[in-house]
């Protein structure tokens, strides 16, 4: 909150002040020439008035002829003015009543004025028209209740002053605060709309229609900035929602960049490979045939040709990879029935530790596939979810249901689209994936088995299967407690009614 | 003797499958392409000619139909490197190993092997050709 003199309120009653501190003087002191004037002109006339009428008393009645009869006239005359003094001269004194005059050079002067003397006593003479006679007529007024009158008018004139200053100056403090009042209010509006708070509605209470007008304003313009924040806000929000898609879409697009390249590689290298297995297999089974059952070497050369097919394994993983690239011909598939076919392959391969649930009620799961490539996809994921386990055996669980995929799940996952999806979840108790490795696993040569255990292909195989099936794959992983795979692939209606496959990338 | 053409560019290749036959009891000759397989078959015919598809200066599927032109009796075997060849990736139209071995099925293959593969396979293989001969 503003204080100081820099405020309106102070400016307000500073300013007030000062107009007063140089007016309040001019009109009390104006004022008070107009009152004593006035008391002191009707004095003067009064007494004049006065002195004349017993001027003319004694001019009219001869009382001059006669001493006691003078003296009588002119006792009467102090008397009934209340006055000090009145003589009557002739040549010199002649005859007085009242006080002796305070200063007798003064006598004969002709004028006097108002306060002159410090007796404050006020001197007039008139001559008497009286024939023979040199008569002088000679009067003194006591001037102090004028001067009394007009100390009081002095006296109620400050206090009226004084009391219109008071006034005003709380007539001031009253404006300002008339003004200031509401526009506290609006700050600490603002205030609190500067530090976030939108909500609050910018309104005052006030009978200045300015200031109501300026409330409005600012109450359109806070409704102008809401809005304007709400589409600001929503357009960052829309910007980074871009941002990540864009970065997801970049991601992949390098992704399949890595994966071509490898690809291209991985044909190459398969072929040499493949052309390398040959005598490896040709001789090591040629002595085989040739070794007596009894032999010791048979156990040697048997663990060459293990070692041999699991080259071959691999090669074969790496020729699945490279074809991905490559066009493929997708036609109507039921799922199930080939989900099936290779879990009964699995089943026969799997310790008596390992269990294999399965649920496989859904039916008619058509979707645009190489029936192959989901064999694979399959045994790829359940050897996966067989490798993760430790010695002592778990469980797999293969669930094969319906989805419909929305916005929401587009979004992270771009190579889906909105609409209905077979869903090939498949569940291990195994170890788990650390959480730092779950986005890379999908990479080929990624492992995090130890050496020679795994290819560290498996997994981006199936990956690039089903991206090629117009699908995609999503892992969740809870390191200690276990995996699973979701597989997606678009459905396509019961056998009759097949949609056109979404090709991803086009 | 039943007698028996290996034609294969690579050396390893070849000696193999001429030791395996050879002890299987068959005669063998080789040859590391399909014209230097041609000239050795025009001189003294095998009776079989196990012949690899992807070879330099003549490739097998051009010598499968040489072969069965000139010599519509002899059996044969192709044999193909799975996988194929670089280009794959680039051009999605080339030709793949699945199809070099349709291609030489076609041209009159009897049987197809990818490589690698077993040797008792092969020897059944021969055998039965033989046979049916």
């Amino acid at each position: 909150m503003a204080t100081g003199l820099n405020t309106f309120a102070a400016r307000v009653i500073l300013i007030g002040l000062v107009i007063h501190a140089v007016l309040l003087p001019l009109l009390f002191y104006g004022l008070l020439h107009i009152v004593k004037e006035s008391h002191e002109e009707r004095f003067v006339n009064d007494v004049r008035k006065y002195s004349r009428f017993v001027a003319d008393a004694f001019e009219m009645e001869d009382a001059v002829s006669n001493e006691r009869q003078a003296m009588r006239l002119l006792d009467s005359a102090v008397l009934g003015s209340g006055g000090v003094y009145a003589e009557l001269l002739e040549g010199e004194t002649w005859l007085r009543s009242g006080l002796s005059p305070p200063d007798p050079a003064d006598v004969y002067a002709e004028d006097f004025a108002f306060g002159q003397h410090g007796d404050d006593i006020y001197f007039l003479s008139i001559p008497l028209d009286i024939p023979d006679r040199q008569l002088l007529l000679r009067m003194g007024f006591d001037e102090q209740p004028t001067i009394e009158q007009v100390k009081t008018a002095r006296q109620r004139l400050t206090l009226v002053l004084l009391l219109y200053l008071f006034v005003s100056i709380i007539a001031l403090v009253l404006l300002s605060t008339l003004i200031t009042q509401p526009l506290r209010a609006l700050q600490t509006a603002s205030r609190n709309i500067a530090r976030g708070d939108h909500s609050v509605k910018l309104r005052v209470d006030s009978q200045l229609a300015e200031i109501r007008e300026l409330a409005t304003d600012l109450e359109s313009m806070r409704r102008e900035l809401v809005g304007m924040n709400a589409s600001l806000l929503e357009e960052i929000s829309e910007r980074k929602a871009a941002d990540k898609l864009r970065e997801v879409a970049e991601n992949k697009l390098r992704q399949a960049q890595k994966m071509e390249t490898v690809g291209v590689l991985a044909g190459g290298i398969a072929h040499e490979f493949n052309n390398i297995l040959v005598p490896i297999f040709l001789y090591t089974e040629q002595a085989l045939y040739d070794l007596p059952a009894e032999s010791p070497l048979r156990v040697h050369l048997e663990r060459v040709l293990k070692s041999a097919n699991r080259a071959k394994s691999l090669v074969q993983q790496i020729l699945t990879f490279s074809r991905q690239s490559g066009p493929q011909e997708f036609v109507p598939v039921d799922v199930k029935p080939v989900v099936e076919e290779a879990l009964d392959l699995l089943r026969a391969l799997l310790p008596a530790t390992v269990q294999l649930h399965e649920d496989l009620t859904t039916v008619d799961c058509w979707a645009l596939a190489d029936r192959d490539q989901i064999h694979q996809l399959v045994v790829n994921l359940c050897s996966n979810a067989y490798q993760s386990l430790d010695e002592t055996g778990g469980s797999i669980g293969v669930i094969l249901d319906r989805c419909t995929v929305d916005t929401q799940f587009c979004r992270d996952h771009p190579n889906l689209r909105v609409g209905g999806y077979i869903r090939l979840s498949i569940h291990d108790t195994g170890h788990g994936i650390a959480h730092g490795d779950l986005d890379r696993i999908f990479e080929p040569f990624y492992t995090t088995r130890a050496v020679g255990k795994g290819t560290g292909l498996g997994l981006s195989v199936v990956h690039g299967l089903a991206v090629s099936h117009s699908g995609d794959i999503t892992v969740e992983s809870e390191p200690g407690k276990g995996t699973t795979f979701h597989v997606y692939l678009p459905e396509i209606g019961t056998g009759s009614s097949i949609r056109n496959p979404l090709r991803t990338g086009s | 003797m039943p007698s028996i053409l290996i034609i294969d560019d690579e050396e390893d290749i070849r000696d193999a499958l001429k030791m395996v036959l050879e002890r299987a009891g068959y005669e063998v000759r080789v040859a590391s392409n399909g014209n230097e397989g041609m000239a050795l078959q025009r001189k003294d015919p095998a009776h079989l000619v196990i012949t690899d598809i992807i070879m330099p200066i003549k490739d097998g599927v051009c010598t499968i139909k040489e072969i069965r032109q000139e010599f519509p009796g002899v059996r044969i075997i192709a044999i193909s490197g799975g996988g194929g060849v670089a280009q794959v990736a680039y051009q999605p139209e080339a030709i793949t190993t699945t199809a070099y071995l349709a291609a030489a099925k076609a041209a009159g293959a009897d049987r197809l092997f990818t490589k690698p593969f077993d040797r008792n396979d092969l020897i059944q293989a021969v055998d039965d050709l033989f046979k049916v001969h």
